[in-house]
C-alpha cells in the first residue's frame, strides 16, 4: 500500500506577534499543501479583532508551493492589505513570476 | 457511496467468514493450551498434596507407634513381670504379690484383676487372685495355653479374650525362682465394642485409627479403632507393626481429612477453576481481538480501494480532458506530455489544450490549479471548457484570460489558477501570449534556447492585480515554443531561476533532437524518473 503512504511531511512553523495594533505572523520552514493546513488557523487565530494589515514575516520560509501562495492570497480578502516581509530569493521568484507583486507587497 | 456498498458487499461477505475462521482457530489454541496448562498445575498441585498427606500420615503413624511401642508393653513388664520376678523370690507368697499388684495395678490401675500361678509339670496351678473374676476361665485351655507361652518366651504372653459384649487382654509373664517356676496374669479391660472416641484436642484427632493384636486385620483381632469408622480403614492407610509381648500390635490409621489444612484441598479446585475461567476468558479476547483485527484489514483495504478508486475517478476525469493526441494543425508538429507527481496521493489540477481556429490559427493553453485532489480537477476541468469555449467565440489571449477570472475566485473556490494561453498564427509565425501568473514558455531554434518574457498578470480567481498585457512573439523558421508547468522545474531548497536556467540549457543542448525526443529529455533530465509534482509539458514546432 506505498501508494498510501503520505508524503514526506513538511513543517512550517507560525509565531504571532504584533506591530501597533499590525498581527505579524513570522513564517518559516516549508509552507507546502500539508503544513498549510497546520498554519492556517495560526493565522486565522492572528486575525481575529484586528482587520487593517498583515505583515508576513518570511525570511525563515525555504519552500513555498502554490498552496502556500493561495494562503497569502486568500489572507488578502481578510484585510486591507497582505504585507511580506524579507522574503528569500526563492519566495521572492515565487511571487513575481506568478504575477503577484500588485497584491503580495513585498519590503523590502 | 454505492461504490462503498458494492465494495463491503463484495469483499466483506467471502471475508468474513474466512476471519471468523481465524477468530475461531485462534480461540481455540488458547482454549487447548490454557486447559492443558491448567490442568497439569492442578493435577501437580494435587499429587503434590497428595504426597504431603501420605508423608504426613506416615509420620504421625510412626509417633503414635512409638508412643504404644515404648509405653504399653514396659507397663505390662514393669508391673506384672515385676509381680512374677517377685513370686520367684520368695517362693510364690500370695500376700507379696497381692501387696505388689493392688498397690500399683488392680486396684487404680490398668489391671481389672490379676493371679498368680505355680507352672509345674502338670497343668497350672493357681496360688492366689485379687481385683474382679477374671473374663478367661482359671480352669480353662486357653488360661493353660496362655501360661506355657508366657513360660516359653522371655517377655510376656498375650491374648484377647471377649465374652458377649466384653472383651479384655490377658497377659501372663513367668519368672522362675529356686522354688520353682511361677506365672502372673492380669488381664486389662478393652473399650466396649472396640471404639474409643479421641477427643478434637488430641494430636491424633485428625486420624482414624485401628489397632489389632497379630497380624490380621480381623474384627476378633480389633483392640481399639477411632468411633464409628468403617473398618478395615480405607482410603490412603497406612499400617505398621509394634512387638507386643510374645506378638504383634498391627496398627492401621487413616487420614480423616486433609493433614495439611484446607489449603491444600482446595487450591488444586482453585487452580482447577480459576484457570479454566481465565482461560474461558483469553480464548474469548482471543476470538474478539482477531475479530477486531481483521475487521480493521477489511476497513484498511477497503477504504485503500475506495481511494485508488477515487483517485482513479479524478484520472479518469484528467485523462479525458488531456488526451495523448491533440488534434492536428497543418504546418505544425505538436506535442504533449503529462506525468502525475508521485509525492502526492491526489491528482493534480495540470492540463494543456490546443483550440483549432481553422485558417492557420489555433490557441494553445497551457494551466495549473493550486493544490491537488478532485477538487482541483474538477476546478481544472471548468477552466479547460471555459478557456475553450472563450477561444472558440474569436477572444485574443488576454481577454479569454480576463473572461476566466469570473469563473472562479480564490475565496469561495480556495483555489488558483496559472494560465499561459497563446494565439498561432501558423503562416506567419505570429504568437500572442499572455499570462496569468504562469511561467513563461521558451523557444529555440537554430541559435538556442530562450525564455519569452511574457509579463506575468494575476492569476485566475485572484482579484485585483494587474491586467493582462498581450506579449507578441515571432518564432524562427523551424522553431519550436514549448510552454509547461512548474513541476517541470520546481525543486526544493532552490529558487525558480535555477530551475529556469537547468530548462534553458536543456532545452539549448537538446533543440536539434526531433520534438518528441526534446520533450523526452526535458522531462527525464529535469525531473528523473519520478517527478513529485505533476508536470504537463506541450510542444509546438513550426514545419516551415
Amino acid at each position: 500500500m506505498a501508494e498510501l503512504d503520505p508524503p514526506d511531511e513538511a513543517y512550517c512553523a507560525a509565531e504571532v506577534s504584533r506591530e501597533d495594533g499590525t498581527a505579524v505572523i513570522r513564517l518559516s520552514g516549508e509552507l507546502d499543501m500539508v503544513s498549510v493546513e497546520n498554519v492556517r488557523p495560526v493565522i486565522e487565530g492572528a486575525l481575529a479583532g484586528q482587520s487593517e494589515r498583515l505583515v508576513f514575516e518570511v525570511s525563515g520560509l525555504e519552500f513555498m508551493d502554490s498552496s502556500g501562495i493561495a494562503l497569502l492570497i486568500s489572507m488578502t480578502r481578510k484585510v486591507t492589505a497582505v504585507e511580506v516581509r524579507n522574503p528569500t530569493a526563492i519566495v521572492r521568484r515565487i511571487i513575481e513570476l506568478t504575477g503577484l507583486t500588485d497584491i503580495l507587497l513585498m519590503v523590502p | 457511496m454505492a461504490i462503498a456498498g458494492r465494495l463491503m458487499g463484495q469483499d466483506g461477505s467471502p471475508g468474513r467468514a474466512g476471519h471468523s475462521w481465524a477468530s475461531h482457530a485462534a480461540a481455540a489454541v488458547v482454549l487447548v493450551i490454557g486447559l492443558g496448562i491448567t490442568i497439569t498445575l492442578s493435577a501437580v498441585t494435587a499429587s503434590g498434596h497428595h504426597r504431603t498427606n501420605a508423608k504426613l500420615l506416615a509420620l504421625e503413624t510412626r509417633l503414635i507407634s512409638d508412643d504404644i511401642a515404648a509405653a504399653d508393653p514396659l507397663y505390662v513388664e514393669d508391673h506384672l513381670g515385676g509381680a512374677a520376678s517377685l513370686a520367684a523370690a520368695t517362693d510364690g507368697s500370695a500376700a507379696t504379690f497381692a501387696r505388689e499388684l493392688s498397690g500399683s495395678g488392680t486396684a487404680k490401675g490398668a489391671f481389672v484383676t490379676a493371679s498368680l500361678w505355680r507352672l509345674g509339670a502338670t497343668s497350672p496351678r493357681q496360688i492366689t487372685h485379687v481385683g474382679t473374676r477374671p473374663l478367661l476361665a482359671p480352669a480353662g485351655a486357653a488360661m493353660s495355653a496362655l501360661l506355657h507361652r508366657a513360660a516359653a518366651t522371655r517377655t510376656f504372653a498375650v491374648t484377647k479374650i471377649t465374652i458377649g459384649r466384653t472383651a479384655r487382654l490377658g497377659y501372663a509373664t513367668a519368672a522362675t525362682g529356686t522354688g520353682g517356676s511361677f506365672a502372673a496374669y492380669a488381664e486389662v479391660p478393652l473399650p466396649a465394642g472396640g471404639r474409643v472416641s479421641e477427643p478434637a484436642s488430641s494430636p491424633v484427632s485428625d486420624l482414624n485409627i485401628a489397632v489389632y493384636l497379630g497380624r490380621s486385620q480381623t474384627r476378633a483381632a480389633l483392640l481399639e479403632a477411632s468411633a464409628a469408622v468403617p473398618l478395615p480403614l480405607r482410603g490412603t492407610t497406612y499400617a505398621t507393626r509394634i512387638p507386643f509381648g510374645d506378638t504383634v500390635l498391627t496398627l492401621t490409621t487413616s487420614a480423616r481429612g486433609s493433614l495439611t489444612g484446607s489449603l491444600g484441598v482446595i487450591l488444586p479446585w482453585a487452580i482447577g477453576v480459576g484457570g479454566a475461567a481465565l482461560t474461558i476468558l483469553g480464548a474469548l479476547l482471543a476470538e474478539r481481538l482477531v475479530r477486531r483485527r481483521a475487521r480493521a484489514e477489511r476497513v484498511s483495504t477497503e477504504i485503500g480501494r475506495l481511494y485508488v478508486e477515487q483517485r482513479s475517478v479524478a484520472e479518469t476525469l484528467q485523462q479525458a480532458i488531456l488526451p495523448d493526441q491533440v488534434p492536428a494543425i497543418p504546418g505544425m508538429q505538436i506535442a504533449v506530455r503529462y506525468l502525475p507527481g508521485v509525492s502526492g496521493t491526489e491528482v493534480g489540477g495540470d492540463w494543456y489544450d490546443v483550440v483549432p481556429l481553422g485558417g492557420g490559427r489555433f490557441v494553445f493553453v497551457v494551466g495549473d490549479v493550486s493544490g491537488r485532489g478532485v477538487r482541483a480537477a474538477a476546478m481544472m476541468a471548468s477552466l479547460h471548457y471555459a478557456s475553450r469555449a472563450y477561444a472558440l467565440e474569436g477572444h485574443p489571449p488576454a481577454v479569454i484570460l480576463d473572461q476566466l477570472t469570473r469563473t472562479m475566485d480564490i475565496a469561495e473556490d480556495g483555489h488558483f489558477a496559472t494560465v499561459l494561453c497563446g494565439l498561432v498564427d501558423v503562416g506567419t509565425h505570429e504568437v500572442a501570449l499572455a499570462n496569468a501568473g504562469h511561467l513563461p514558455p521558451l523557444v529555440c531554434g537554430g541559435d538556442g534556447a530562450s525564455l519569452v518574457e511574457a509579463k506575468p498578470g494575476s492569476p485566475i480567481g485572484v482579484r485585483g492585480g494587474a491586467a493582462f498585457e498581450p506579449t507578441l512573439l515571432t518564432t524562427a523558421a523551424r522553431g519550436t515554443l514549448i510552454a509547461y508547468t512548474d513541476g517541470l522545474v520546481e525543486r526544493r531548497g532552490e529558487t525558480l531561476d535555477t530551475g529556469l536556467k537547468r530548462l534553458l540549457q536543456t532545452a539549448t543542448d537538446r533543440c536539434g533532437s526531433s520534438l518528441d525526443d526534446l520533450l523526452t529529455s526535458l522531462v527525464s533530465e529535469l525531473t528523473g524518473d519520478s517527478p513529485t509534482d505533476d508536470i504537463a509539458l506541450i510542444g509546438l514546432r513550426w514545419l516551415n
